[in-house]
């Protein structure tokens, strides 16, 4: 299993990390179909979309609704 | 989600700029080559720069700067040659590496032209389009990708300025559950509102059934770009466990519905006019079964895929029209530092990454993927899309039609030409003879079905 960090957010609440999980085993599909984590204040929660990982990260920190 | 510098380095594509620099390492189709049939002197705008196109009387191609250098006027109202197009103003010609090779009222013994030069980049024709390279000198090969130089086959040219970036339009290519909704349920909205009964029931549940059962979106390398689709899950209410392979990207610009061989196939084409306007070329193929003979054709014409109609309102009622004002409606170079990308754009994403590499390649000095120099190595065909499939290539019609007998698209013994975009070409009726000859040699026994 592959985590790599994809985007940090920070806002007047604290920073959220935002990691990219992709399977890289051996016995994986050559295809690739990531998800994504957020990482905030010790707790991490596991999304299928982009988007929706960002979003909470944006929701969680308090940080505008942009990049 | 893209920071607005990475959306900026993908998607501008001007003289010097990263997105530019990498376009400038491919051939690119700018014009079919009919065009030059009906008048032989054509302004072209590609990737940000204006450039004349032109034929002169020896028949040889040119690509040469927008103004003659002289009073700077508009080649495109130039005159063309034996040899070089000749400004309309006072007869200064210049050959096809922009090189001026007369200047008819300075002194005889006047050395002027030989000072003068207003630039050219190379040009080649094949499949019936024009491509040009923009790039470093010399010139990688122009590649013999698959529906170009297939044999036995009818082919039209659709083309189309879409007043948007060509990411997004590329973008589409990544994106294969769009179908559920842009050329489904939209689909059905709109051929509802046309009172399009008969339509509407031979479009029936074609796309919109692919919405049940999705467990997730798959993309991966290959070859020659990435292909993607959907992975269907039974215990989510799909048929049964599947992977749905979409349509394939060419890198950088292409894509492939189908494959060489196949009663329809397309590329689409999407090529930079410049940061905010994308030519569109559908390229279709429409190939003959074994022991059949395609109508010959000695222009592959080429046609305009209209986007409004009279009224000013768009086109609707046909698939690749759909996706043309999806595109546009994104406006024109869309700010994805404000988008929310779901599970269904995981493709997109990796599209974008394929695209950020390559570019970060030609940064780094070196040649990104689809330049190919060897002419030693160089098949005859390159079949972009990865080797066909067999249900595409089959050499018995009868399992071709099998697979293209389940998508209302691929159809076109039940009039799929006279519906797509493909109807507003000339070929159509040359279409409609293949599959007349199709049927009579059913009849005689020579192919089954």
């Amino acid at each position: 299993m592959g985590r790599e960090q994809y985007l940090s957010v920070q806002g007047p609440k604290g920073t959220a990390t935002v990691y990219e999980v992709t399977d890289d085993s051996a016995s994986a599909s050559r295809a690739w179909e990531p998800a994504y984590e957020v990482e905030f204040s010790g707790s991490v929660t596991r999304y299928t979309s982009e988007g929706e990982a960002i979003t909470v990260a944006q929701q969680v920190t308090g940080a505008p609704d942009n990049y | 989600m893209l920071s607005p510098e990475m959306n900026d380095r993908l998607t501008r594509v001007g003289p010097g700029t990263p997105g530019g620099e990498l376009m400038r390492r491919y051939w690119i189709p700018i014009a079919p080559a009919a065009q030059l049939l009906e008048d032989p002197v054509r302004k072209i705008r590609i990737l940000g720069e204006d450039l004349t196109l032109y034929k002169d009387k020896s028949g040889q191609l040119g690509l040469i700067g927008e103004r003659c250098a002289h009073r700077l006027v508009d080649m495109q109202w130039g005159i063309p040659d034996e040899h070089g197009l000749r400004c309309p103003y006072h007869g200064w010609r210049y050959d096809e590496t922009g090189q001026c090779t007369d200047t008819p009222l300075e002194a005889a013994d006047s050395s002027f032209k030989e000072r003068i030069n207003i630039g050219g980049y190379p040009v080649q024709e094949m499949g019936g389009l024009i491509f040009a390279y923009m790039g470093p000198l010399p010139a990688p090969l122009l590649p013999p990708w698959d529906l170009f130089v297939w044999p036995n086959a009818v082919r039209q040219i659709g083309v189309t300025v879409i007043d948007c970036n060509w990411l997004q339009c590329q973008e589409n290519t990544g994106d294969p559950t769009h179908g559920i909704w842009l050329h489904g349920y939209l689909f059905q909205y709109v051929l509802e509102k046309l009172g399009e009964e008969q339509r509407l029931r031979d479009l029936g549940d074609a796309f919109v059934k692919n919405s049940v059962g999705i467990k997730g979106l798959y993309a991966n390398n290959t070859e020659y770009g990435m292909e993607k689709g959907v992975v269907f899950s039974k215990e989510l209410g799909a048929e049964r466990d599947y992977r749905s392979r979409h349509s394939t990207v060419i890198f950088p610009f292409y894509t492939e519905q189908n494959a060489a061989g196949a009663p329809w196939s397309e590329f689409q084409i999407r090529v930079p006019i410049d940061d905010t306007h994308t030519y569109h070329i559908s390229y279709g193929c429409y190939a003959a079964p074994p022991g059949i003979e395609a109508p010959k054709q000695d222009v592959i014409p080429y046609y305009e895929v209209p986007i409004w109609d009279e009224n000013g309102k768009p086109v609707l009622d046909c698939i690749l029209n759909q996706d043309f004002i999806a595109w546009w409606s994104q406006g024109a170079l869309v700010d994805r530092s404000k988008e929310k990308l779901g599970r269904t754009d995981t493709p997109v994403i990796f599209l974008r990454r394929q695209l950020a590499d390559q570019i970060k390649v030609v940064e780094d000095g070196g040649e990104p993927m689809n330049v190919f120099r060897d002419p030693a190595t160089m098949p005859e065909i390159l079949f972009g899309g990865g080797n066909p499939s067999n249900e595409w290539v089959a050499p018995d019609w009868v399992t071709r039609a099998r697979f293209n007998g389940n998508n209302n698209r691929l159809n076109y013994h039940k009039g799929g030409a006279e519906r797509e975009s493909d109807r507003y070409g000339a070929a159509v009726p040359l279409v409609a003879e293949l599959h007349r000859r199709i049927e009579e040699a059913q009849k005689r026994g020579v192919v089954t079905v």
